[in-house]
């Protein structure tokens, strides 16, 4: 008897993702399929047509909880199309931003996967730090970047203004008195991931990984002529997932790939690790890696300097590319400005569209019962208490029934 | 309750003789603002700094006594003080702000103290807000016309303004031109018609001039806060105290004034609701005591 | 822990006598200590809920020994929606989304208090500006604002609302301090925000007086001042509505602001 597994918060109520597995008589995935069912707002329609400067500030409305890619992704796509030089005080502050939204936004991925593998005893320990450490970081993103969830100041060219010196020395002492508490919570979360005994290879898959900078972004390590993008339709060989999936499927040398935190290791800290808990561990190493990189910019920055180009709004139809590592992954924002200073065109690959095609397959091989920590693994943003269904194919009833958290 | 509801009012002054010669009145704003930098209590202020044009404020964050000092004086014009609260915050990283503001400033900080809808991480910022009195205020160009048209000077000459005893004073290094106040009306803005606090009601400390002495201010202390600096800035010596004139030109002149304005501003409101126009407040008949706050 | 939390927030301690509306008094009266919370997320950001879990001091106790939270993503392992006391529903609806629509007239079904959390579900915010036409779903063009389809009991716009207003929302509502409530009771029915309303609802109505609160508030920096009048740059509106709301001259809480301040 053959069976499809669907995990799914989205048949009878929450619109956002689906994971369907057929598995076999002792329960091993055989095919994977995950895919995203959330309505489609539309933000690349939305801006085409506008001026650039409404851009960031509607696309970073895509994700509440990562806005800050998003602004970033954003901005670097039209300062590339519109030839900016940003300011290097500018640049620190964008890069300084992105630091600490990433290590809240893995502080919060802690808190969420902490049921997984935090003990008992340990629990209220584990997210008395992950408070602690958001607080602390999401004071560095309010003071730099204007506001903590939608950033008002990141703006094209640069940034609206730059910090005070008073501001400078108070998130430098802050983020130095963070440091061991950063570490310890590391140190406690790494041990416990690699204490919990995953069946070996779990998550591990034969796909590439794509990454362009460690911390921040590149755009010359993104070639678009490498990039293509299908609809799910061809993507997915069940035409009614195909059907349903509100993601388009992005591909890199026609492929799908990985990105996020294990992607960014394994092209630039010669990590050689695979699967679900190398995963979790160079995302929690990322912690440090940002932490380490936003006391530098503040200890180096100078709040004299300028913070904005000046420009001319007026483009020239030049594609520009904003590649922004965030949390979860690259994030790439594509945009080009026509001469009469509006958007031509404009375009999304945000990170767990990256890895969509990715995550279903990385199931295959292992009981479904772990196929959400595989899952769970990729910190997709569009994360949702889930359903898990294992479904009798011949008619369609429901033999098990439970919820996991994704 | 025409005055809103204090703790003590007194007649004060800034001992301090610099903050004497440039101040409006009685110093009492930039006096507690120094102190309460020097003693921590606040790391930063938001005052109507100099702007661009001559009188035309500029809102600023100053977080120094020589800062502060720079903004000293009134301007009758606007000077959106409450816009510069975020950013204090924020770019400035300021966790214990204070700021100067008109009535109807202090109300928009008190709302939004209640009410944060869309202010995060700022209400419980705001450390001391030092109100000040306020019969109107005027739109830059009002000013303009009482300096080049009614008193023709020009505006760089112009040393201090005030208002006081029925006149509009310009002060410039060798004159004083005194406007009939009837000369001014009409040009304040049309929002002061409605408002009802003349006195700061909702602030920590509010103060003025009327009721004190030239170079002397009245001041109340009304919320907890506003009680314990004031006190203890009075103990510092940084501002000297007497006890206030409750006769025609102390207390009296205070209430009368302040509650002609509460009067004045109900019939425009009860106009207004008669017109079936939009306004926050309650119409007369719908107070328990039409003088009573707001 | 209700006091403490209270004193935090800088409200009063004393509970309050209820005045009217019965669903609030309910909440109140039935779950004098938990009422059970659900989190229902429709077209949405997230960041709403992630504004709620940035009340650091207090989250612990606010998710665990005030309320009882019964239904959410990330929140609970639940798949039926049950009963609840208070629904927050973040987002607005797709009209084209079958389940956002059956979700949502559950929701009103199930939950005895429905608040539309943030400004995409109170105001519609910025997917008002959603045209459709995109992959891979072209035919997702309209959302709108939830009290456009179901009766919405409070509303708490704002994008995100603070941390500090979802807090001190949840206290009221357990407390059933319906005086506090009011604005959120009144504010359902702003569905249609934008800057403009500044001009339209306050400097047109002669009411401005160039405080400044519109431009401090506003939380894209859509708003500077010039020559004392707020000045919109449309460009940068997503409609959330939070200037007009935080106008000391649109609405006027006078009474609560006295006791806030113990005068
Ligand atoms: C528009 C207006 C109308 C006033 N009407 C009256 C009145 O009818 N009766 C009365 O007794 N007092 C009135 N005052 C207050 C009075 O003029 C003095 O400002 C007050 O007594 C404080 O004097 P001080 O010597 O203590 O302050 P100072 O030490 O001189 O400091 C004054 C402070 O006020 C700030 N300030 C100046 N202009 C503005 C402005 N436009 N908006 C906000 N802040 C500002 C300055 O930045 C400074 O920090 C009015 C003030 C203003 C701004
Ligand atoms: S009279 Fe009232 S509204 Fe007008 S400026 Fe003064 S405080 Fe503001
Ligand atoms: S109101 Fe703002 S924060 Fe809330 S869902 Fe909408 S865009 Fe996100
Ligand atoms: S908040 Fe209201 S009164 Fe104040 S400046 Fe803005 S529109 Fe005018
Ligand atoms: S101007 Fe700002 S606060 Fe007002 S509706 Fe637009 S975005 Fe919101």
């Amino acid at each position: 008897m053959s069976e499809t597994i669907v995990i799914s918060p989205t048949s009878r109520q929450e619109g956002h993702a689906e994971l369907r597995m057929e598995v076999d008589d002792e329960g091993i995935v055989t095919k994977g399929r995950y895919f995203s069912i959330t309505p489609v707002r539309g933000l690349e329609k939305m801006v085409t047509g506008k001026v650039p400067e409404t851009a960031p500030v509607l696309v970073q409305r895509i994700c509440g909880v990562c806005p800050i890619p998003h602004t970033l992704a954003s901005v670097e796509a039209i300062d590339d199309s519109l030839d900016i030089e940003v300011p290097k005080a500018g640049r620190q502050l964008r890069e300084l931003t992105l630091a600490a939204h990433t290590i809240n936004s893995h502080a919060i991925h802690h808190f969420l996967i902490a049921p997984d593998f935090v003990p008992e005893n340990l629990f209220a320990t584990a997210v008395k730090s992950v408070s602690e450490i958001r607080k602390t970081v999401q004071q560095v993103v309010d003071t730099v970047a204007g506001e903590g969830i939608h950033p008002s100041d990141i703006r094209i060219g640069g940034m609206a203004q730059n910090i005070s010196e008073v501001a400078r020395k108070r998130l430098y002492a802050r983020l130095k008195a963070l440091k061991p508490k950063v570490d310890a919570h590391v140190d406690l979360m790494v041990g416990l991931i690699e204490d919990k005994d995953l069946p070996k290879g779990l998550g591990v898959h034969n796909q590439p990984t794509l990454a362009t900078h460690q911390t921040y972004g590149d755009r010359d390590k993104f070639d678009v002529d490498r990039f293509t993008e299908i609809m799910p339709e061809s993507w997915y060989d069940d035409p009614e997932v195909g059907k349903r999936a509100c993601s388009t499927i992005p591909l890199y040398d026609g492929v799908n790939v990985e990105v996020g935190p294990r992607a960014r290791a394994s092209q630039f800290q010669d990590f050689k690790e695979r699967g679900v808990v190398a995963q979790h561990v160079a995302r929690a190493m990322e912690m440090k890696i940002n932490l380490s990189k936003a006391i530098d910019i503040l200890a180096e920055l100078d709040t004299s300097a300028p913070v904005r180009a000046d420009f001319d709004v007026r483009g020239t139809n030049k594609l520009g590319i904003g590649p922004i590592e965030g949390p979860r992954g690259m994030d790439v924002h594509m945009a080009t400005v026509t001469p009469e200073g509006k958007i031509g065109f404009y375009s999304c690959l945000v990170p767990t569209t990256w890895n969509i095609p990715t995550m279903g397959p990385a199931t295959e091989g292992f009981h479904h019962k772990f196929g959400p920590h595989v899952i769970r693994a990729y910190d997709p943003c569009l994360s949702c208490a889930t359903h898990v269904m294992v479904v009798d194919d011949e008619d369609e009833s429901v033999l098990k029934n439970e919820m996991v958290r994704i | 309750m025409v005055l809103g509801t204090y703790k003590e009012v007194v007649t004060a002054r800034s001992t301090d003789k610099q903050i004497q010669k440039i101040a409006q009145d009685g110093g009492i704003v930039s006096a507690l603002f120094c102190y309460a930098l020097d003693e921590k209590i606040i790391d930063g202020a938001v005052v109507a700094g100099p702007g661009e044009d001559f009188w035309k404020p500029q809102p600023m964050v100053a977080m120094s006594s020589d800062e502060i000092l720079a903004a000293a004086g009134t301007k009758y014009t606007f000077s959106p003080n409450v816009w510069m609260l975020k950013e204090a915050v924020r770019q400035y990283g300021l966790e214990k702000v204070g700021t100067v503001a008109i009535p109807c400033q202090t109300m928009g900080i008190r709302k939004m103290q209640s009410y944060p809808f869309g202010v995060r991480f700022l209400a419980d910022k705001i450390a001391l807000i030092t109100g000040i009195f306020c019969m109107e205020n005027f739109p830059y160009e009002s000013l303009k016309t009482f300096i080049s048209e009614k008193a023709g000077i020009s505006p760089e000459l112009v040393e201090k303004m005030d208002i006081g005893k029925g006149k509009f004073i310009l002060e410039t290094a060798d004159d004083v031109i005194k406007l009939p106040l009837k000369e001014t009306h009409g040009y304040e803005q049309n929002g002061c018609k409605v408002c009802l606090d003349y006195v700061a009601e909702l602030a920590d400390v509010s103060t003025g001039s009327v009721g004190s002495q030239d170079g002397w201010s009245t001041v109340f202390t009304r919320t907890d806060v506003g009680e314990t600096l004031f006190k203890s800035a009075v103990e510092a010596g940084v501002i000297e105290t007497k006890p206030v004139d409750e006769g025609k030109f102390g207390m009296e002149m205070l209430k009368k004034l302040s509650k002609q304005k509460k009067e004045k501003a109900m019939k425009v409101i009860d106009e207004k609701k008669a017109m079936g126009l939009p306004i926050p407040y309650k119409a007369s008949s719908e107070k328990e005591d039409p003088l009573a706050n707001i | 822990m209700l006091a403490r939390i209270k004193q935090f927030l800088g409200m009063e301690t004393k509970p309050k006598e209820v005045a009217s509306k019965q669903e609030v008094e309910k909440v109140a009266e039935e779950e004098k200590t938990r009422p059970k919370i659900g989190y229902i997320h429709l077209s949405g950001c997230t960041g709403d809920i992630m504004s709620l879990t940035e009340n650091y001091d207090i989250l612990a106790e606010l998710l665990t020994d005030m309320v009882e939270v019964v239904y959410g993503q990330t929140l609970v392992d639940l798949w039926e929606m049950p009963e609840m006391d208070i629904a927050l529903v973040e987002g607005s609806v797709c009209l084209q989304d079958e389940h956002s629509l059956h979700e949502l007239k559950e929701v009103r079904e199930k939950a005895n208090l429905v608040v539309a959390f943030g400004s995409c579900a109170a105001t519609g915010c910025f997917t008002r500006y959603s045209r459709g036409g995109q992959q891979a779903q072209p035919s997702h063009e309209s959302f709108v604002p939830i009290a456009d389809l179901i009766k919405v009991d409070l509303a708490i716009p704002g994008c995100p609302p603070s941390p500090e207003i979802i807090a001190k929302t949840v206290v009221a509502v357990i407390n059933g301090d319906m005086d506090y409530l009011q604005p959120m009771m009144d504010l359902v029915g702003y569905t249609e925000a934008c800057g403009c309303d500044l001009q339209k609802k306050v400097v047109n109505q002669s009411l401005c007086i160039g405080c400044g609160t519109c431009a401090m508030a506003c939380q894209t920096r859509a708003i500077t001042m010039t020559n004392g009048r707020p000045e919109i740059n449309c460009d940068r509106c997503v409609k959330c509505g939070i200037c007009y709301i935080q106008c000391p001259r649109s609405w006027w809480p006078a009474e609560r602001i006295n006791k806030d301040l113990g005068l």
